[in-house]
């Protein structure tokens, strides 16, 4: 009956097999009955015939004995897993408590390596992974001119944008935006500063933005009166109380009365953070053969079917028509089609990937570290091993007491470390420099705490394993001697492996530690090096405002200038200024005003006949004085360059150098207009400065006398005053704002700071990224001198009874000293070479980061080795002078 | 002719395989063998009733079982009263006792309803 085949019944063994059982029950019920039938007679067929007829439906029987039997099973397995898992967690948890110091370091440490990585990927998840906040974000590129030398993300000009949408068809939506700038928000409570960005419709369409309240810019707002404004979640909030009947509010912008239609979501960042509102304006209305000038940010939104490359060689074909169509304006400009996420955070990957790679090597370091602590305990531990495997304790039994002990330290710490991540995350955001996009979007999400998990059970893993190959390995060498290690006191077998194992842990967290160490040391270096930069002016003691006059108000030049006037003949008078000039750009601001010229008497190799264009800045006769430029040709500007005057211009070395290598500047002429003039002579050269960017080469500058400025369009102005250090920054800083409102309350004031503080902002990121990196290596040389600590210890321990000899045979205490620190020094050896290698390889990914210093930076690479041994060796002093004072009297007959 | 034997009452089967098994450990042929002859076979219980009963039981820990050799050598599954299935059988005959009783006064009543 029992068609049960031979492997299952050995499984029966291990559990019971239902369907067997029953059948052998139920067949043991038939043979009974077969039996009391055959003992009246019946024969075997017959009886057996009969049993299963007066049985019933046995099939049924059958069936529904073994649902039952499976489910209970079923449940009795699982509860048994609980069961154990419950059990062996008790067991972890007590083992744990008996040597509380050692589990909170571990816990400790572990927490500082998952906390420190999850927080950099909490920020690089916000800024790098999250999907951006617009419909089918991937989808979005943007489009840019390409400069027929250099910078291949130049602004584009109207008339190209207008060609554009008319030729392309690799764009479902092509919008244009201005750059974010701010004006005035009056009539509506006390006057503020906002930020605008002014766009085509079409920019909201390309984006797919859907609004909070209202309705985001359609493109029928411009046949309106274009009047219409859509508010920041955050304005609105911080305005306007969160009201939704904000809706058809009139509010006035630079004297101009505005209807809100909508607000965006708080999501809603663009093109840049700190955005307030946003304004329509059309192209269509401007003349579309302007091409000369260039001001404008293109996104689009790709067509079906179209990709970034195919859109790039259809953009490559229309920019070559252009250039054929427009030679004077286009020639040798091209086009670029990067993607919105490329455009946006391409910049800041470098910078986070090497903080989450440091941040890595922070955690590989712990876990080495701790992989030690628990090799150390797992020796400390072996005759509780033993003991539980001589009582019969299977090797299944105590791997899993060792894992269950790893993964309850991995999951305390991978909780601290998580919490602690959430704290340090803020204290990053807290740290971060401002230019760094998409900080808005960093939060605690699944993804950081699925990323949290995962190094949890991964570092788990890694350290949790360590133990366990130890413990197969004794098992397997000496099982069957279990029995001695109950015995010896002191266990020498298996000791030299052991402590290969661990001292190859050393090695590895150091040579990572040197690594760390290196990559903090270089940009240290560099930040020396920055902070040692001639910017060409003496920044220490400068304060900078930034003004910009609305333009209904102050629209002549004329009125422009009696204005600031008045505000610098009013600074002038301020306590602690020693001087004050003005610049029509601001000082720690890249992207100013670029003009193109043509020479007198000298054809231009562009087909434009225009050099190329270059920063402009109209300046206050004191300028030079007052920022200490020096002048090193001719003159600077002075009382005789008056508007009526003939016109003048100072370019600096840079310029010289580029356009007149091998003669004087001084005294050539050139035109912003055209070859007819009207010209103006050059009549000094300074020195080069360094904008914010201090690790650029020096840009060329033109500087014309502010009197002479003839656009009346460039009306915004950074008043430069040079204090004396009588009085603090923040002091000047707020007299100069009331000297300004003293003239006109309602002028928005844009930036106002120290100049260095702007160099510090400037420096932001490489500052945000040595702090870090600094402390990253500072915490993985803490660990590695816990570690070589810790192995020396053991290591003197281990050999107590060979250093009681030694002493007793008169070796002097040095000698022993010389033994124990050698061995430091040697793992340190290993650890240099290996992480010197390694370093030489991963600290290139620094790249941009590191300034005038090479990633090979000998000093540095010197510095971390002395720091390394330094380490080695101070780690190995206290357990070396715990050698010497063994009394080997005692030592020997404790053996 | 002897009257047709009755069927046993849904429910009061696990109570009879209680009852017996507080004779000793026994196997499925052996309860059913006791019950029949205990009942003089006035009692219809079906064999293939009798497993899925007690697999339940043994579900419930009501009893337990263990593989050991019959009487004539055989290998067979011995079920037998746990703690728990003594208190279930206490309590089962106390409420049969009890229905038992309520019912027969109802049904031996002699007085007329007034």
């Amino acid at each position: 009956m029992s068609h049960t085949p031979i492997w299952r019944r050995y499984l029966r063994f291990v559990r019971p097999d239902v369907r067997a059982d029953v059948d052998d029950e139920l067949e043991f019920h038939l043979a009974m009955m077969v039996d009391a039938h055959t003992a009246q007679g019946v024969d075997r067929d017959e009886a057996r015939r009969r049993a299963l007829a007066e049985f019933g439906d046995i099939t049924r029987a059958r069936q529904l004995c073994e649902a039952i039997d499976r489910r209970q099973q079923r449940r009795s397995d699982w509860g048994e897993m609980l069961e154990s898992v419950v059990r062996d967690a008790r067991f972890a948890v007590r083992a744990l408590r008996r040597s509380p110091g050692f589990t909170a370091t571990i816990i400790l440490t572990l927490a500082l390596g998952i906390g420190a990585s999850t927080a950099i990927f909490t920020i690089v998840r916000g800024v790098l992974l999250r999907p951006f906040p617009y419909a089918d974000p991937d989808r979005l590129v943007r489009v840019y001119e390409r400069r027929p030398r250099g910078d291949d993300r130049n602004v584009v000009s109207a008339g190209n944008y207008v060609s554009w949408v008319e030729r392309a068809r690799s764009f479902a939506v092509l919008g244009a935006h201005m750059a974010p700038y701010g004006i005035s928000l009056t009539g509506d409570g006390d006057p503020i500063q906002v930020t605008t960005t002014d766009m085509t419709p079409s920019t909201m369409r390309a984006l797919g933005a859907r609004p909070a309240v209202g309705r985001t810019l359609v493109d029928e707002d411009w046949t309106g009166d274009g009047r219409v404004v859509v508010l920041s979640h955050a304005l609105w909030q911080r305005r306007y109380g969160a009201d939704p009947g904000v809706l058809g509010r009139r509010i006035v912008l630079d004297h101009e009365p505005y209807t809100v239609v909508g607000v965006m979501p708080a999501e809603f960042e663009f093109p840049a953070p700190g955005v307030d509102l946003w304004r329509p304006v059309t192209i269509d209305a401007m003349p579309a053969n302007e091409r000369r000038s260039h001001n404008w940010l293109v996104v689009g939104r790709l067509a079906r079917g179209a990709s970034v490359a195919s859109a790039s060689a259809e953009m490559r074909a229309i920019a070559g028509a252009l250039e054929r169509e427009f030679p004077q304006f286009m020639s040798g400009w091209g086009t670029a089609v990067v993607s919105l996420r490329e455009d946006v955070v391409g910049g800041v990957r470098r910078l986070l990937v090497i903080l989450l790679a440091g941040a890595t090597l922070l955690l590989v370091v712990a876990c080495a570290n701790i992989a030690n602590l628990l090799l150390t305990r797992a020796h400390a531990r072996r005759r509780e091993m033993a003991l539980r495997g001589a009582l019969g304790a299977g090797v299944g039994r105590l791997v899993r007491q060792l894992l269950t002990e790893s993964v309850l330290v991995a999951v305390f710490g991978g909780l601290l470390g998580t919490g602690a991540a959430w704290l340090m995350t803020r204290g990053l955001l807290a740290l971060a420099p401002s230019d760094i996009p998409r900080l808005g979007a960093v939060r605690t999400d699944v993804a950081v705490l699925v990323y949290a998990l995962a190094t949890t059970v991964l570092s788990g893993l890694a350290f949790g394993l360590a133990p366990v190959a130890r413990l197969l390995a004794v098992r397997r060498e000496r099982a069957p001697q279990l029995h001695t290690i109950l015995r010896a006191s002191d266990d020498r077998a298996g000791h030299g492996r052991q402590r290969s194992t661990r001292a190859a842990f050393l090695v590895a967290q150091l040579a990572v530690s040197l690594v760390l160490l290196t990559s903090a040391g270089l940009l240290l270096r560099s930040a020396h090096r920055l902070a040692a930069v001639d910017y060409g002016y003496r920044p220490e003691g400068l304060v900078a405002m930034s003004l910009d006059l609305p333009r209904t108000v102050y629209d002549s030049i004329r009125k422009q200038a009696e204005l600031y006037d008045r505000i610098l003949g009013r600074a002038r008078t301020l306590p602690g200024v020693t001087g004050v000039a003005a610049t029509t750009e601001g000082l720690g601001q890249s992207g100013a005003m670029t003009f193109s010229f043509a020479i007198e008497g000298r054809p231009s190799t562009n087909p434009s006949g225009r050099e190329d264009p270059q920063p402009l800045r109209a300046v206050t006769p004191d300028y030079f004085q007052v920022l200490g430029m020096p002048v090193k040709r001719g003159r600077a500007f002075d009382a005789r360059d008056r508007a009526d005057a003939p016109s003048v211009l100072i370019i600096n070395e840079a310029l010289a150098r580029l356009l007149w290598p091998s003669s004087d500047p001084v005294g050539k002429r050139i035109s912003f207009e055209g070859r007819s003039g009207p010209w103006l002579e050059i009549v000094g050269v300074v020195g080069d400065t360094r904008a914010n960017a201090a690790y650029e080469p020096a840009a060329p500058a033109v500087f014309i006398p502010y009197a002479q400025k003839r656009w009346n369009w460039l009306s915004w102005l950074t008043v430069v005053a040079r204090t004396d250090g009588s009085r603090g920054a923040d002091a000047t800083v707020a007299a100069l704002r009331a000297a300004v409102w003293e003239q006109d309350k309602q002028l928005p004031i844009h930036a106002l700071s120290s100049v260095p503080d702007l160099y510090r902002q400037g420096n932001a990121r490489r500052r945000f990224a040595t702090v870090l990196t600094g402390a990253f290596a500072a915490a993985a040389l803490l660990l590695g001198m816990i570690g070589t600590y810790g192995l020396l210890s053991y290591t003197v321990a281990q050999r107590r009874r060979e250093f009681g000899i030694r002493l007793a045979l008169g070796a002097r205490a040095a000698q022993v000293t010389r033994v124990v620190v050698g061995e430091a020094l040697g793992i340190a050896v290993v650890a240099i070479a290996l992480g010197t290698v390694a370093a030489l390889g991963l600290t290139r990914l620094l790249g941009s980061l590191l300034y005038e210093v090479s990633p090979a930076d000998p000093l540095t690479l010197g510095a971390v080795t002395v720091l390394i041994v330094a380490v080695a060796w101070a780690a190995a002093w206290v357990p070396a002078r715990r050698a010497t004072r063994i009394d080997p009297a005692i030592t020997i007959r404790d053996a | 002719m002897p009257p047709s034997p009755v069927d046993v009452l849904q429910g009061t089967l696990d109570m009879l395989v209680l009852k017996a098994l507080t004779w000793g450990p026994m196997h499925g042929y052996s309860i059913l063998g006791w019950l029949r002859q205990t009942t003089d076979g006035e009692l219809r219980i079906e064999d293939a009733a009798l497993y899925p009963a007690l697999h339940r039981m043994e579900a419930r820990r009501l009893i337990d079982a263990e593989w050991g050799l019959s009487e004539n050598n055989r290998k067979a599954k011995f079920y037998r009263l746990t703690t728990r299935g003594r208190r279930e059988l206490r309590a089962e005959s106390e409420s049969w006792s009890r229905y038992v009783a309520v019912i027969g006064k109802v049904m031996t009543a002699a007085e007329q309803p007034g």
